[in-house]
């Protein structure tokens, strides 16, 4: 009754909380920010399309940080924290492995998810996907396809994703039955490193038959290397990706790749800070292979066609 | 991070002066002695005293945020335009909230408007193309709060418009292919509705009428910006008796579709064919050959409207585009040759 009365003089006022305000009185904003230290544009772009929208169901708000690697990003996150009351943030990979920024928001109390986190961390929310099983499902399908040389174009050593993708291409190669040739090249989620490393795997007689790169980008660049030495894709060289990024439809050929579920995936970050269910909380998606134009079965006479 | 943090009431108990006196001190106002300012500023520092920001905001009608709205589905120039607001952000301890909207939502006006009652930034920048929608630009202005657009369509009534130049893009590529000796030039329109389009289409139209060319009604096709009517497009144009040297595709997703399309149909670029795209996106430089485009600098458009909008003294510049010839257009080489 008296909520009701309340309500319709705020209306005929024109009166909307202040967040600030609002924040200051019940100790809460309705602003979640989004911290990241992660190069790649096109990944921090759909993070923020898949926080974004979940945010309006709920009338909040996204803010964006994006913070330095390495020692500067505690300060950089401590400066945040002060300049504003948020109701929670969501860390990007690989900034969420970050120990001293870890401990500062467990040290501030503000309820956090991290985004697909290597190590696990005592009393914080996860979202995870499954990048191991998904590159080993990626590489059992080149398997399928007959081929028995296989290049693999690595991420940056020092990132998660990098490592479980890598890890899942040496599953799906040693459960296979029959010895297969793998080339790894270190790479390092760009387009020039799988250009550099297309042409060193692709420019020689015994050169493989497929190549699984790490990330789409790289991948790009894999099928940039393939052009130029007039290699067609798919049928001298298959080349398989994994993301999915916007681009891997508007390629020659269209690249066969891994979806990842990044806007899933911050969606459910901020479904679980909208939903006050921070603690320990762990979501897991699983990516799927989307087998598009740039694979095919092993040329005839094995790798070298 | 030891026990709890610093309150007014502690710096005040610790110089032993009225809170009024910290706040004056805090927020750089008279009627402090510079003695008392000393010894107040002393004890902020020992207790690593940090104001709040929701009380000094409240204090100074600030919020210390700025929102850029843009459409969910059509982020492409989003990252830059963060990356420039970002910088001018960090330079007066401002914050970005970064708001995807659906600009065919119904419920668009008023979601824009619970943003502005409950964030109250202190300014807004509009990208296309939320930054062409007439019934926002009216809400912020009717909502007096201070912002800026970024559209290549000018309306009335906008606080600060920084134009993109995209006649004057189109007309910069189409003459970097004239140059290059093209004759039979090709333009794929960007039939999508939005003014941006048509004015590409009139760049290209300059520019060609400038160097004294015709432009043969087979020589033009239509597509949706997609990458999908790029290529069909492209196979329109290129399955003709006498089809072009040069494709103008008036954005990159279209001239991408026109590189498949050439891949499959066996022509080569850029030796049978020169392709040139519209908007320096990211999927330009990452294929083979790179894509021959024109861009805008609209990082530095971004930081410059932050900085309007965070009342920073700024000159305005003008902001030229850019046009990266890279490696989809060749010279022709047989068409200098000419009986005598």
């Amino acid at each position: 009754m008296t909520r009701d009365k309340v309500r319709a003089i705020a209306a005929q006022l024109g009166y909307a909380p202040n967040a600030s305000a609002r924040g200051l009185a019940s100790a809460r904003s309705y602003l979640i920010a989004l911290a990241y230290d992660n190069e790649n544009a096109s990944y921090v772009l759909q993070l923020q399309l898949g926080a974004t929208r979940r945010c309006r169901q709920n009338g909040f708000h996204l803010v964006i940080e994006p913070v330095p690697s390495g020692p500067a990003a505690r300060d950089t996150i401590a400066r945040l924290l002060d300049a504003s009351r948020l109701h929670g943030l969501i860390l990007a990979p690989p900034m969420c492995e970050n120990a001293d920024v870890l401990d500062l928001i467990a040290a501030r109390g503000l309820p956090c998810v991290r985004i697909a986190p290597l190590l696990d961390r005592e009393g914080m929310a996860a979202v995870r996907s499954d990048d191991r099983g998904a590159a080993r499902t990626a590489t059992d399908y080149l398997l399928a396809l007959g081929h028995s040389a296989i290049g693999f174009v690595t991420g940056p050593p020092s990132g998660p994703a990098a490592s479980l993708r890598l890890a899942g291409f040496d599953d799906a190669i040693a459960a296979h039955g029959k010895p297969i040739q793998v080339y790894k090249a270190q790479g390092d989620f760009t387009f020039r490193a799988g250009f550099d490393q297309g042409m060193a795997l692709l420019d020689r007689a015994d050169r493989p038959s497929a190549i699984f790169a790490a990330n789409d980008e790289m991948a790009f660049g894999v099928i940039a290397a393939a052009h130029r030495l007039r290699l067609t894709v798919p049928h001298a060289v298959s080349v398989l990706g994994f993301d999915d990024s916007p681009a891997a439809r508007t390629m020659f050929p269209q690249l066969t790749t891994v979806r990842q579920p990044t806007r899933d995936m911050a969606a459910a970050a901020a479904a679980i800070l909208l939903n006050g269910d921070d603690r320990a909380v762990e979501r897991n998606f699983t990516p799927e292979l989307v087998v598009r134009a740039s694979t095919a079965r092993a040329p005839a006479g094995g790798a070298r066609a | 991070m030891s026990g709890k943090r610093a309150t007014i009431y502690d710096v005040a108990t610790a110089a032993g002066v009225a809170i009024k006196t910290v706040s004056r001190v805090v927020n750089k106002e008279s009627g402090v002695s510079e003695r008392t300012r000393q010894r107040v500023e002393e004890v902020i520092v020992r207790l690593d005293y940090r104001p709040n920001r929701d009380a000094r905001s409240l204090a100074s009608a600030q919020s210390y945020f700025l929102a850029l709205l843009f459409d969910e589905d059509q982020p492409d120039l989003v990252p830059e335009v963060q990356r420039g607001m970002i910088a001018a952000c960090r330079e007066g301890g401002h914050h970005l909230i970064a708001e995807a909207i659906d600009i065919r939502s119904p419920n668009l006006a008023s979601s824009v408007q619970a943003l502005l009652a409950t964030s109250r930034p202190d300014g807004v920048l509009m990208v296309p193309p939320v930054a062409d929608s007439p019934e926002l630009l009216a809400l912020l202005v009717a909502a007096n709060v201070r912002h800026a657009r970024i559209s290549a369509v000018a309306l009335p009534g906008a606080h600060l418009f920084l134009p993109l130049e995209d006649a004057d893009a189109a007309a910069a590529i189409t003459a970097c292919l004239i140059g290059n000796g093209h004759r039979r030039i090709a333009c794929i329109r960007c039939d999508d509705g939005t003014q941006a389009g048509a004015l590409r289409y009139e760049g290209f139209g300059r520019a060609m009428a400038a160097a004294g060319l015709p432009i043969e009604y087979t020589m033009v096709e239509s597509g949706d910006g997609s990458f999908s009517s790029g290529m069909l497009a492209a196979s329109v144009l290129i399955n003709q008796p006498a089809p072009p040297t040069a494709i103008f595709a008036s954005s990159d997703e279209m001239a991408l579709g026109v590189l498949s399309a050439a891949n499959r149909m066996r022509i080569a670029v850029p030796d049978q064919l020169s392709v040139c795209g519209f908007g320096d996106t990211l999927a330009s430089r990452n294929v083979w050959p790179s894509l021959a485009t024109v861009g805008q600098p609209v990082a530095d458009m971004a930081q410059h409207a932050a900085r309007w909008l965070l009342r920073a003294e700024v000159d305005c510049p003008s902001f030229a585009p850019v046009v990266s010839a890279r490696d989809t257009i060749a010279a022709i080489r047989f068409a200098t040759v000419e009986a005598r």
